[in-house]
């Protein structure tokens, strides 16, 4: 029993850390709380939903919610972020809340604000692994965040990309009059926030077989969380922090109810801070300078 | 650069205003007639169009739609014609209690029907009780919330006790269970009596054994991951499972306990009576209670009409009792009104009017029934166990409390 709340628990940090990754990316390079990823997150479940319904293959499932997810940010990153003044964070927050608002209605006016539940599928269908079993959706949402976060530290690290991102994340002005390509690396941040959080709705999804509205708000809640946990300006906190938000909420529910579920997880993350108020990866220096 | 900086500011804050603007809208919806105001009489509402439970709130604003039009070319009340004010509480009991106020100041309303929910009825009751103004909930079913708001509070439903009083007994004798568990949304107020109070009673007064009796299954609202509650479900072994809680989260756990492939049968109160429930797990069984369901056949002529106007709203679903309790209310405040020639001109009067008229109402014609209003404000009537499976609801048993 305990062993598999535990894998329960991991499974589910797998997605929390995928969204976690998609708020830490806006936050971590450009110091944007983007409030509309749980909508995006959503919206990414719903279209995977919709293609499903419509019998479309996994692997093009796959690809419509990230892709959507993918088109939705960068939306947001011309109407809420490119033409704003970037300096002042409450601008930033106040549009990706606005963003986040007129995609809840959108949601509600297409799909409608009941739950929506997913169609029985083989993905579903437990599988057994000795002590413990899983589906085949939980062991691809966790591969999905791994290969999705190996492929994310590969392109920060080695690629032209990876150091406008790095160097965005640590001035932008500098990056910009060192002749960097400041615009090309904000664009490529919300697309890959929103490539992510979409995958993330759809995976959700599967896992649970139903999404409905609410979910945004709590999946959001979790992913701010598990982002501050890990620390706000190291990315690969968010993928830390995932697994053990996870593990807390599952453990947590199982053992003391879900009326404590909160107090225990958010309990948590307040001892955490206290020891380590920059979070597990966080800089322990006073400046936001190295983000990734 | 301080220019620039402004007109950079102004294109996000003009976007969030627009923004908010849409929500606003989708928040709020106001039916208008097309008299003036000395010929019109208003009644208001207070709807989950929004939130949780908002597939009730959809279909409650198609119902007083339809109550609106039916009145009005049945030629009015007294010759005016009826207008019914609808907001949307979200089913955030903050919100209710605000709206209260804004259809007793602002709108001058004759009465209110709804809040929902009893988390909701709880905040708004003694608001209307301050305000003087009645109010009628179509669903809440706590008990006690319209005992503890007299003389303005009423509720046209079933204490959720009596329901599940009647509940168990079929449900034992339908699926032969020797014992259950109990899981329950601690963070909903009907979910947390159904859960606490009013099912382990109901089981240790029929010698029935709760399996999680010292830590029962409990889940959150919001929450997302009831794997654990469904895997606890399942090594515990029960044969049936109590729910304390509003169709959304029994859905969620519903669907859960489906794919961790469990068929035990689950049965609760009126909270659980959805259209969208029965689409989670067809194939288990829901045992539940309800002043009616679609194929009751007193109804018959109502539920055709409800479907014709869920149809021309696009409203998912069949229509549920929380429709036709609340259309029940808009046709006793009608009535009340018509009877005792009311209208807004004496709005104090003309409010107390219909409090005395829902005091007094004795063998009133429901729709399934005839409907007489107990002490404590609540309704005294026939219901039906009903059962929920493969996709629609069908009666068990006809109660006569």
């Amino acid at each position: 029993m305990l062993l598999q709340l535990i894998v329960n628990g991991l499974l589910l940090g797998g997605i929390y850390a995928l969204v976690a990754l998609a708020f830490s990316l806006n936050m971590g390079i450009l110091g944007v709380l983007n409030l509309a990823t749980p909508q995006i997150f959503l919206i990414g479940a719903l279209v995977g939903l919709t293609l499903l319904n419509g019998h479309a293959p996994f692997v093009f499932v796959l690809l419509g919610s990230m892709a959507v997810g993918g088109v939705l940010s960068l939306i947001l990153e011309m109407v809420g972020y490119r033409l704003v003044d970037k300096s002042d964070i409450v601008v930033t927050l106040l549009t990706t809340v606005a963003f986040g608002l007129v995609l809840e209605n959108i949601v509600e006016q297409v799909w409608g604000s009941q739950a929506q539940f997913f169609p029985k599928s083989d993905l579903a269908s437990k599988i057994d692994l000795g002590p413990v079993n899983v589906t085949a959706v939980q062991l691809l949402g966790i591969g999905l965040a791994i290969v999705l976060v190996a492929g994310l530290a590969a392109t920060v690290n080695h690629t032209a990309l990876g150091r406008s991102l790095r160097a965005v994340a640590q001035n932008r002005d500098a990056a910009a009059i060192l002749g960097l390509r400041v615009r090309r690396a904000e664009v490529a941040t919300f697309l890959i926030a929103g490539v992510l959080a979409g995958g993330a709705g759809l995976l959700l999804g599967l896992n649970y077989g139903v999404i409905s509205l609410e979910f945004g708000i709590t999946i959001g809640i979790s992913g701010i969380a598990a982002m501050i946990l890990g620390g706000v300006d190291n990315l690969w906190g968010a993928v830390l922090a995932g697994p053990f938000l996870g593990l807390a909420t599952v453990l947590g529910t199982s053992y003391l109810g879900a009326n404590y579920n909160n107090l225990l997880v958010f309990g948590l993350l307040a001892v955490v801070l206290v020891v380590r108020p920059q979070g597990l990866l966080g800089s322990a220096r006073h400046t936001v300078n190295r983000r990734v | 650069m301080r220019t620039r900086k402004v007109r950079g500011s102004i294109k996000p804050l003009l976007g969030l205003v627009a923004a908010l603007s849409l929500a606003a809208t989708g928040c709020s919806a106001t039916n208008a007639t097309s008299g003036t105001e000395s010929e019109i009489v208003k009644l208001g509402a207070i709807l989950p169009i929004t939130g949780p439970v908002s597939e009730w709130g959809d279909s409650n604003g198609a119902i007083l739609r339809m109550l609106q039009a039916e009145v009005n070319a049945d030629g009015g009340i007294n010759g005016k014609q009826l207008e019914i004010v609808i907001y949307d509480s979200g089913a955030k009991g903050v919100e209710a209690a605000n709206l209260v106020r804004k259809l007793a100041s602002e709108d001058n309303v004759l009465a209110i029907m709804g809040p929902f929910t009893s988390s909701e009825a709880e905040v708004a009751f003694p608001v209307a009780n301050e305000l003087e103004i009645p109010i009628t909930s179509q669903a809440s079913s706590k008990p006690g919330v319209a005992e503890a708001n007299r003389p303005w509070a009423f509720r046209n439903t079933v204490d959720e006790s009596i329901y599940l009083k009647s509940v168990v007994p079929v449900m034992v004798e339908v699926t032969g269970a020797k014992n259950v568990v109990i899981a329950y949304d601690s963070a909903d107020a009907v979910g947390s009596a159904i859960g606490t109070k009013i099912l382990p009673a109901i089981m240790e007064g029929a010698g029935m054994p709760v399996v999680d009796a010292d830590n029962p299954i409990t889940f959150g609202t919001t929450d997302i991951d009831l794997k654990a509650q469904a895997g606890t479900i399942s090594s515990g072994g029960a044969h049936a499972v109590g729910v304390g809680a509003f169709y959304n989260g029994a859905a969620k756990l519903l669907r859960e306990m489906d794919q961790q492939g469990l068929k035990t049968p689950i049965f609760g109160g009126s909270t659980l009576v959805s259209a969208n429930i029965l689409e989670a797990a067809p194939g288990i069984a829901i045992f539940s209670a309800g002043t009616y369901y679609p194929g009751a056949e007193m109804a018959s002529d109502w539920t055709k009409r409800a479907v014709k106007a869920f149809a021309a709203e696009k409203v998912p679903g069949a229509p549920t009792m929380f429709d036709s309790q609340l259309y029940e209310i808009g046709l006793m405040y009608v009535e009340a009104i018509r009877t005792g020639k009311l209208d807004e001109e004496e709005l104090a009067a003309a409010r107390e009017g219909i409090r005395d008229f829902m005091e007094n109402v004795e063998g009133f014609e429901g729709l399934t029934g005839k409907i007489s209003m107990n002490e404590s404000g609540d309704a005294r009537r026939d219901f039906f166990v009903i059962r929920g499976e493969g996709g629609a609801w069908s009666k068990l048993k006809t109660v006569s409390p």
